[in-house]
């Protein structure tokens, strides 16, 4: 049996020691990439640092570097949808959002605006966050009770305890839903063009969508995608011309 | 009109769409290609319309480039009709043609694909002319020069200058030309300015200017730009957006004469916008860094030509009294960017100073209060700038300025408590450059795409955890209470580890073979646990007044009839004095743990 757990520990070090191995190289790959954006290498800094998210992972800092990079290189669209991935994973970070203000300067038309949200504060938190922070009400509530309960709190004193959180808990999973609304099927335009009415080349232009806008995908079609902008227009628009974030 | 009327009118409708019907069937298709004017002027537009006879199911097509020309789709049109018992069915598709250049050109045959089948269509011949110059002719002067939009809207910036020192404030001009096209909604323009720092338009100024024989509209916008770092820098392209302005032309009945044109076509004819961006060349400036030699050590980044001055009034006062110390900057340069001589003098008390903008003047004005009556003069103040023309360093000197200060009159000590609420503090808006951020040096923590916490195993499982040990701590509690306040529960709860007890103790007394003790732990055990598990009280129990109680509760009488053998052995034991066989003790033992395993599962 000793043996046995030897082995087994062993084997686990062998895995956890390759995973650190091959962190180790993505990390070399990032400092190679930012070696090549100092050097004025974009297309070769952009290379890099997509190598390191085909191999599934991913950083703030590392979208925050491939925004930096497409900017450089002249593709507004692709460093405005590198710069919304990297707000999801840290949106506080002030370096971020003064490049990402930036970068939506530069596009060529004002974006359409939408109705104001319900949760501003939402924009300063991560959907994980969110998560924790309803774990952690969660877990409040229950030790109120409890606490409650022993120490023979009177029913009324528990009760406006557990209300208070109760609401706090439910104004969380509203904030969640809206959270998880705002993230989803949410997409960048990467090249000018034309949205039409129906998904056929010749079908009726309604609206231009400029390079950096955002837009919700509605639907797929046969190479087509039909979108929404944040004031509600509707249409269809060539799939290659849109990057999901 | 009755329903037999209506009846009989759609019957005859439908008769005649049956006769019609086979009409339509053999329709011939037929594809034909039209505009709504073939000879039009440079700034008008007109309309291209491919009409398909014969059939409804046939798409647009995308349009070749055409010379000379621009074109946008509009969109389909189709008309049913029925003359004479023939259907005809056609379907038209509208295009855009807004001419870009002037000269003869040619619509080309354009090929569409209906019902599997090509057509082609004629082509046409278009002329475009020049609106500035309509009396060149009707055809056309050969070898005249044809003009283009390119040569009719112009986009220029300029600066004054090529070179510039950083932090100079130079000036920007972006003119927007155009002649023989009619322009509105023009918009401000905007560029690129990474590594300036620039400042709102002004209202645009509006003139007229001949320029190799035409005369072309002037929008003159102007601004200033200051370059916040060294090397050589790019300032735009600048760009601006407006409405072309197409008149569509259309064919008239009135034919081309002078008469049509002026009158009737301005009757006839709608207007078409379409938004232009203008484009100018990037404008190259090499900025230069200011040079070391010669800065005074008060320099603080202003760049261009100023004049200082300074006042301080009243020159007499009393200690404590406020004075008016004056600083006025005039000049062309980064005024925005300035900061003034600070005046710090441990003799005066000092308040918040107030700024304001003048355009080419900056003024500060700060109250400042002598603390003593030994105070004879108010120290020098100096400004020191880069003279952008002489490109030297210079410092205006002001002062220093005499004063006579009188010690107060007793009761009339030095107070200036609650000033600053007399002097609102005013902050003048900082310009800041604008470029990106640089890049991060480490990658942070690398993790999956799409990692989120709530995907996680351990997340789950420790909530799990969690969750459960919450709910034991709650039965706990729960149970614990009840025991407390409700007796029936606390006995019935404690009878099956007091009988378990009870079987142990009998058990020690078999293996030790006292026999007397073991009945009585026996029936003890017994009574005990039928007393708590029926909550009677179990010291005056007998066989006799328990079976009732069990019938009650449907035990079964096997059961009810050891209980009694094991009352009556004991009783014979413990008050015969008869001695039972070993053989008898092991069968009392074994039938007390039966009894109580089966009452346990039927009470």
């Amino acid at each position: 049996v000793n043996r046995r757990l030897i082995n087994s520990i062993f084997l686990c070090l062998l895995v956890c020691a390759g995973c650190q191995d091959a962190r180790k190289a993505e990390v070399e790959t990032f400092n190679k990439a930012n070696a090549a954006y100092k050097q004025g290498e974009y297309k070769g800094a952009i290379e890099l640092y997509k190598k390191i998210i085909a191999h599934g992972l991913t950083s703030q800092q590392l979208q925050y570097n491939l925004g930096n990079a497409y900017m450089k290189d002249g593709q507004l669209g692709r460093a405005i949808t590198a710069y919304e991935r990297a707000l999801r994973l840290q949106p506080r970070e002030s370096d971020l959002k003064a490049n990402l203000a930036f970068a939506k300067n530069r596009i060529e038309s004002p974006e359409p605006q939408g109705p104001k949200s319900l949760f501003p504060h939402l924009q300063m938190i991560t959907l994980d966050e969110i998560v924790m922070i309803l774990a952690m009400i969660g877990v409040g509530i229950t030790v109120l009770i409890l606490v409650g309960l022993f120490s023979q709190w009177r029913f009324r004193k528990t009760a406006f305890f557990i209300t208070v959180l109760g609401v706090v808990f439910a104004f969380h999973i509203f904030a969640l839903l809206a959270k998880i609304d705002d993230l989803r099927d949410r997409a960048v335009v990467v090249a000018t063009g034309e949205v039409r009415y129906e998904p056929e080349e010749n079908a009726t232009a309604h609206f231009t969508a400029y390079e950096g806008w955002k837009v919700r995908v509605l639907k797929e079609s046969g190479g087509w995608i039909k979108v929404e902008r944040p004031d509600g227009l509707q249409g269809w628009m060539p799939s290659d011309r849109l990057e999901k974030i | 009109m009755n329903i037999f009327r209506i009846n009989i009118i759609i019957v005859v409708m439908a008769a005649l769409m049956a006769w019609a019907m086979p009409g339509a069937l053999a329709e011939d298709i037929s594809v034909e290609a039209t505009v709504t004017a073939n000879r039009i002027n440079l700034g008008n537009s007109a309309q291209l319309v491919l009409t398909v006879h014969g059939t409804q199911k046939a798409d647009p097509i995308s349009l070749p480039a055409i010379d000379g020309f621009d074109t946008r789709y509009i969109g389909p049109q189709t008309q049913v009709s029925i003359v004479n018992g023939n259907y005809n069915s056609t379907k038209s598709f509208i295009y855009s043609l807004f001419p870009n250049k002037t000269g003869q050109f040619k619509i080309p045959s354009l090929s569409i694909t209906v019902d599997d089948r090509e057509f082609q269509t004629q082509p046409i011949d278009m002329t475009v002319e020049d609106a500035a110059a309509p009396a060149s002719g009707a055809s056309g002067a050969p070898g005249d020069l044809a003009s283009s939009l390119k040569d009719k809207i112009m986009l220029i910036m300029g600066t004054s200058k090529n070179e510039a020192y950083i932090g100079e404030q130079v000036p920007l001009t972006v003119k927007l030309l155009y002649a023989g096209v009619t322009i509105s909604e023009i918009q401000f323009p905007s560029f690129e300015s990474v590594g300036f720092t620039k400042t709102d338009f002004a209202q645009p100024q509006q003139s007229q200017q001949v320029i190799n024989g035409v005369g072309f509209n002037i929008v003159d916008f102007r601004t200033f730009v200051s370059p916040t770092r060294t090397g050589a820098l790019t300032l735009g392209p600048a760009k601006i957006e407006a409405n072309l302005v197409y008149r569509s032309a259309q064919n008239t009945t009135f034919g081309t004469g002078t008469f049509a044109n002026d009158l009737f076509d301005n009757f006839f004819n709608t207007y078409e916008k379409r938004v232009l961006t203008a484009t100018s060349q990037p404008l190259a400036l090499n900025v230069l860094p200011l040079p070391e030699e010669g800065k005074p050590d008060d320099f603080s980044g202003a760049v261009g030509q100023f004049d200082f001055t300074v006042t301080a009034s009243p020159s007499e006062v009393k200690v404590g009294d406020p004075i008016t110390l004056r600083m006025k900057i005039t000049g062309n340069g980064n005024l925005k960017a300035i900061t003034f001589p600070s005046f710090n003098d441990q003799k005066f008390k000092t308040y918040d100073p107030q700024i304001k903008d003048e355009g080419n003047t900056k003024v500060l004005e700060q109250v400042i209060i002598p603390t003593s009556e030994r105070i004879k003069e108010i120290p020098a103040l100096h400004f020191s700038y880069f003279d952008t023309q002489e490109k030297k360093y210079k410092t205006i000197r002001q002062g220093p300025f005499t004063v006579s200060v009188k010690a107060p009159a007793p009761g009339e000590e030095f107070k200036a408590v609650g000033f600053e609420a007399t002097s609102p503090k005013i902050t003048v808006k900082e310009e800041l450059g604008q470029d990106l951020v640089f890049i991060k040096e480490r990658p942070g923590i690398l993790r999956p795409m799409h990692y989120h916490v709530y995907k996680r195993v351990w997340f789950w499982l420790i909530l799990s955890i969690y969750l459960v040990a919450w709910s034991g701590v709650l039965v706990w509690y729960f149970i614990r209470r009840r025991l407390k306040t409700d007796e029936r529960f606390a006995r019935r709860f404690k009878a099956p580890r007091q009988a378990r007890e009870g079987i142990a103790q009998a058990e020690v007394f078999k293996v030790q073979g006292q026999v007397k003790e073991f009945y009585g732990a026996v029936i003890k055990t017994l009574k005990d646990y039928l007393g708590n598990q029926l909550h009677v009280p179990s010291g005056g129990m007998t066989s006799a007044s328990i079976e009732p109680l069990l019938r009650s509760r449907q035990v079964d009488e096997k059961i009810i009839a050891s209980i009694r053998s094991i009352f009556e052995t004991a009783d014979m034991v413990r008050f015969a004095s008869i001695r039972p066989e070993d053989a008898n003790m092991d069968k009392t033992f074994e039938n007390l743990k039966v009894i109580i395993d089966d009452l346990e599962r039927h009470l």
